[in-house]
C-alpha cells in the first residue's frame, strides 16, 4: 500500500467522523433514579437521549459506547466532578460536555433533573416534569428538548468568554432594525421630495419656472410644472408620514424586545 | 351486523373496568391516629414540653399522605401560635376521646376493606410513660394511665387495618408494647395471668409494626433547638423520605431503624443512650412505613449526589422538620408540604427555597447558598446539637448496622441502568 492511499484512507476516514458528529461532543450519563422502576427512568432517558440528539449542534454518543467505557470503570466511575469526568481517562474523555439526570418517581407524577457540565467546572441545571399517564407519550420527549434548549443556549462558548443566548435572540430583533431601516428611508426619500417640490414652487413663483415660448404652450408648460410639483409635494408628505410610522414602529418594538 | 361492531367497544370497556377494579384492589388507604399529651402520670413526672408539639409535626407530617388524621391533644400556647387552626381540629386525649376515634376509623377501614381496598393505620403516641411494679408499660392520658392492657384490647385486637404502625416515644415504651420481668403473683395466679398475658403478646398480631423509644424513665430527650423529642425528630426525618438508602421511594422498617442508629450513634454517650426497638409487622417484613411514589398532597426536595455532610430543613416558622447526615454519591428526596417557604442548612450556609404547589420538586443542587450569620442556638456544650447527625447515613451504615439485626434488608440501590 502506497503512501498516497494510506493519506487517502485516513483522510476518508477523518471525513466519515466527521460527517457522523457534527457539532460539540455530548456524552449523557445513564440516570440514576429515586422512587421509580428501571424500566421507567430508562424510558425518560431515551426520551431526554432523542431530545438532545436532535438539537443542532449537538454530538452525543451512542449510549451504547457510553455504558461500554463505564463498565469498563467499574461502580462508582460516574461519581466524578465535571472537569475530572471530563478528563482523558474518565467518563466521557473527548467530549466537551457531560449531561447527567435523575429520575423521580415522587407524588404520581415523572420529575427529571438535568445537569449540564464543562470542564471547566460550569455547571447549570434544569427540571422538567411530566405525569406518570403521559411519562411514554412524545410529551416527555417536548418537555425534554425544552428543557435542555434552556441549558444548551445558556452554556458558555468553548473558550469560556460569551454566552450563546444573544444567537438565540438574534432572529427576533431583525423585524424592528428592518422597520427602522425601513422608516430612515422613507424619511430620506420624504425629505428629498419635499425639497424638490419647494424648488419647482420657487421657480413658478420667481418667473417662467424654465418654460418658453408664448400662449397656448407657454400655459401648458406652466400647468405641467405646477402639477408636477404638487406630485412631488404629496409624495414628500405621503413618505414623511409612513417614514414616521415605519420609524415609530421599529423603535417600539426594538424597546419591547430588549431584555 | 350493529351487534358485532359494539362487541370489541364493550369488550374494552369490561377489560378497562377490570383492570381499574384490579389496580383498586392492591390500593393502600392510610390513616393516622396520633396521642400527644405533655402531663404525667404522676406528681412526681414533671410535665414535658414538647409532647404536643411532636403530636402536632406529627399531624402536619402524616395527614397529607392519609385519608384521615385525627390529633388528641391539648396544645399549649406556643404550639398553638405555631399551628394556627390546627387547635380546632384537635380533641382532649382522653379515653373516651380515643375510643370514640377508634372506633370511627375502624368503621371507615372496615368499609375500604369491603371495597377491596387494604387500609393502613398509623398509631402515634407521644408522652410521659412509665414501666409499672408489674413490669407493664403505661402511657399518660389526660384523664389517666393508658396501660398495654388498654393498647392490646382497646386498639390492636379490635382494628380494621391490614397493618398498624405503632409509634411510641415515650419512657420504657418498651414495656407498653412488650411484657417483660417477673410477676408479683402467687403461684396459683401464674397460669391464668400468664394465660392473660398472652392474647397481650405482640406476636398474636402479625399485622403490627412497632417503632419504640428505648429511653428509660429518667431519661429526657426533649430539644429546645428543635422543639421536638429527639427520638420523633428522628422518626420523623426518616418517614419524610430521609432513611431511604436505597432510593426506592419507600422507607422500611431496616432503613428507618439503622437511620435512627447512623443519627445518634454520636451522642449515645450524652444522656443516656438514645436508640430505638423496631420491628416489622411479622405478616409482611418489608411493609413501607411511607412510599414517596404515592401521590399525596406534598412537594418534593431532591438533595442530589454531590451536596453531603449534616443537612436540615427549617420552614419559615422556624422549625426543624428533617434533619439527615448525607453520603456524597447517594441522593435522598423529602416529601415537605408546600405552602409555606423553607431553608435548607447546613453549618454555616443556608438556602432559601419554596414549592409552587403540591407535588413540585425543588432541585437542591441548583439553589443559591447563602452564608448565614446565624449562631447555633444554644450552649457550646449542648452536646446533642455537635454529636446527633455526625454519622453519614447511606448504604455503607445501611448494610453494616442491618447485618447485626434480625430484619431483612432492602434490595440495594443497582445504580444508574448500564446494559446496552
Amino acid at each position: 500500500m502506497s503512501a498516497l492511499s494510506v493519506a487517502l484512507l485516513l483522510s476518508l476516514s477523518l471525513a466519515q467522523s466527521a460527517a457522523e458528529c457534527e457539532g460539540q461532543k455530548v456524552v449523557l450519563i445513564p440516570f440514576d433514579r429515586v422512587a421509580l422502576a428501571r424500566e421507567e427512568t430508562r424510558g425518560l432517558e431515551e426520551a431526554v437521549r432523542r431530545a438532545v440528539g436532535s438539537t443542532p449542534g449537538v454530538c452525543l454518543e451512542p449510549r451504547a459506547d457510553t455504558v461500554a467505557r463505564l463498565r469498563t470503570l467499574g461502580p462508582g466511575a460516574t461519581a466524578c466532578e465535571g472537569a475530572a469526568c471530563l478528563g482523558a481517562r474518565s467518563v466521557a474523555p473527548g467530549a466537551a460536555w457531560l449531561l447527567r439526570g435523575v429520575a423521580l418517581g415522587v407524588g404520581g407524577s415523572r420529575s427529571v433533573v438535568l445537569t449540564l457540565e464543562d470542564s471547566k467546572d460550569w455547571e447549570a441545571r434544569e427540571l422538567f416534569q411530566v405525569p406518570a399517564a403521559k411519562a411514554e407519550s412524545g410529551e416527555a420527549e417536548a418537555r425534554a428538548r425544552q428543557a435542555f434548549q434552556m441549558l444548551w443556549a445558556g452554556r458558555p462558548s468553548l473558550d469560556g468568554v460569551a454566552s450563546q443566548s444573544a444567537s438565540v435572540e438574534r432572529p427576533t430583533r431583525v423585524w424592528p432594525k428592518v422597520l427602522l431601516a425601513a422608516g430612515g428611508a422613507a424619511l430620506a426619500a420624504g425629505v428629498g421630495f419635499g425639497v424638490a417640490a419647494r424648488r419647482a414652487e420657487s421657480r413658478l413663483s420667481a418667473g417662467n419656472a424654465g418654460c418658453a415660448g408664448e400662449g397656448e404652450a407657454f400655459r401648458a408648460c406652466l400647468d405641467d410644472r405646477l402639477h408636477s410639483g404638487r406630485k412631488q409635494a404629496t409624495t414628500a408628505n405621503v413618505l414623511l408620514g409612513t417614514g414616521a410610522l415605519l420609524g415609530a414602529g421599529g423603535a417600539f418594538f426594538l424597546v419591547w424586545e430588549l431584555p | 351486523m350493529r351487534l358485532l361492531l359494539r362487541a370489541p367497544l364493550t369488550a374494552l370497556w369490561v377489560a378497562l373496568l377490570f383492570s381499574a377494579s384490579a389496580r383498586a384492589a392492591s390500593q393502600d388507604v392510610a390513616y393516622a391516629l396520633i396521642v400527644a399529651h405533655n402531663g404525667g402520670l404522676d406528681r412526681n413526672q414533671a410535665p414535658l414540653r414538647y409532647a404536643d408539639d411532636d403530636g402536632a409535626r406529627y399531624y402536619e407530617l402524616l395527614a397529607p399522605r392519609v385519608r384521615e388524621a385525627v390529633l388528641l391533644s391539648v396544645l399549649d400556647d406556643e404550639t398553638q401560635v405555631l399551628h394556627p387552626g390546627l387547635a380546632a381540629r384537635t380533641r382532649p386525649p382522653t379515653r373516651a376521646a380515643l375510643k370514640e376515634s377508634l372506633t370511627r376509623l375502624n368503621a371507615r377501614m372496615a368499609e375500604d376493606r369491603a371495597r377491596g381496598e387494604r387500609p393502613v393505620l398509623y398509631f402515634v403516641f407521644t408522652g410521659h410513660g412509665k414501666r409499672g411494679a408489674a413490669g407493664e408499660g403505661t402511657v399518660s392520658l389526660l384523664d389517666g394511665p393508658f396501660t398495654r392492657t388498654d393498647l392490646f384490647q382497646g386498639v390492636l385486637a379490635p382494628s380494621q387495618a391490614s397493618f398498624i404502625h405503632l409509634i411510641v416515644d415515650a419512657c420504657d415504651s418498651y414495656y407498653f408494647v412488650h411484657s417483660r420481668g417477673a410477676l408479683p403473683v402467687g403461684p396459683a395466679h401464674t397460669a391464668v395471668v400468664k394465660g392473660l398475658l398472652a392474647t397481650r403478646e405482640l406476636d398474636r398480631y402479625p399485622q403490627v409494626g412497632v417503632v419504640l423509644s428505648t429511653s428509660t424513665e429518667q431519661e429526657s430527650h426533649e430539644w429546645s433547638a428543635i422543639r421536638s423529642g429527639v427520638f420523633s425528630h428522628l422518626v420523623r426525618s426518616a418517614l419524610a423520605g430521609a432513611a431511604d438508602v436505597n432510593a426506592d421511594g419507600r422507607v422500611e422498617y431496616s432503613e428507618l431503624h439503622a437511620f435512627v442508629a447512623a443519627a445518634s450513634q454520636g451522642a449515645e454517650d450524652v444522656r443516656g443512650k438514645l436508640a430505638a426497638f423496631v420491628r416489622p409487622p411479622a405478616l409482611d417484613r418489608s411493609v413501607a412505613l411511607s412510599d414517596l411514589s404515592t401521590q399525596a398532597a406534598l412537594s418534593y426536595l431532591l438533595v442530589p449526589p454531590g451536596l453531603e455532610g449534616r443537612l436540615w430543613v427549617e420552614d419559615a416558622r422556624g422549625l426543624r422538620v428533617a434533619e439527615f447526615n448525607k453520603e456524597r454519591e447517594r441522593s435522598v428526596v423529602l416529601a415537605l408540604p408546600p405552602g409555606r417557604g423553607y431553608f435548607l442548612r447546613t453549618h454555616g450556609r443556608e438556602a432559601a427555597f419554596t414549592f409552587a404547589k403540591a407535588g413540585a420538586v425543588v432541585d437542591a443542587g441548583g439553589l443559591a447558598w447563602h452564608e448565614t450569620a446565624l449562631a447555633a442556638r444554644g450552649a457550646v456544650q449542648d452536646a446533642l446539637r455537635d454529636r446527633l447527625f455526625s454519622v453519614p447515613f447511606g448504604s455503607r451504615f445501611y448494610r453494616g448496622y442491618v447485618a447485626n439485626l434480625e430484619l431483612p434488608p432492602v434490595a440495594p440501590d443497582e445504580g444508574p441502568d448500564l446494559s446496552p
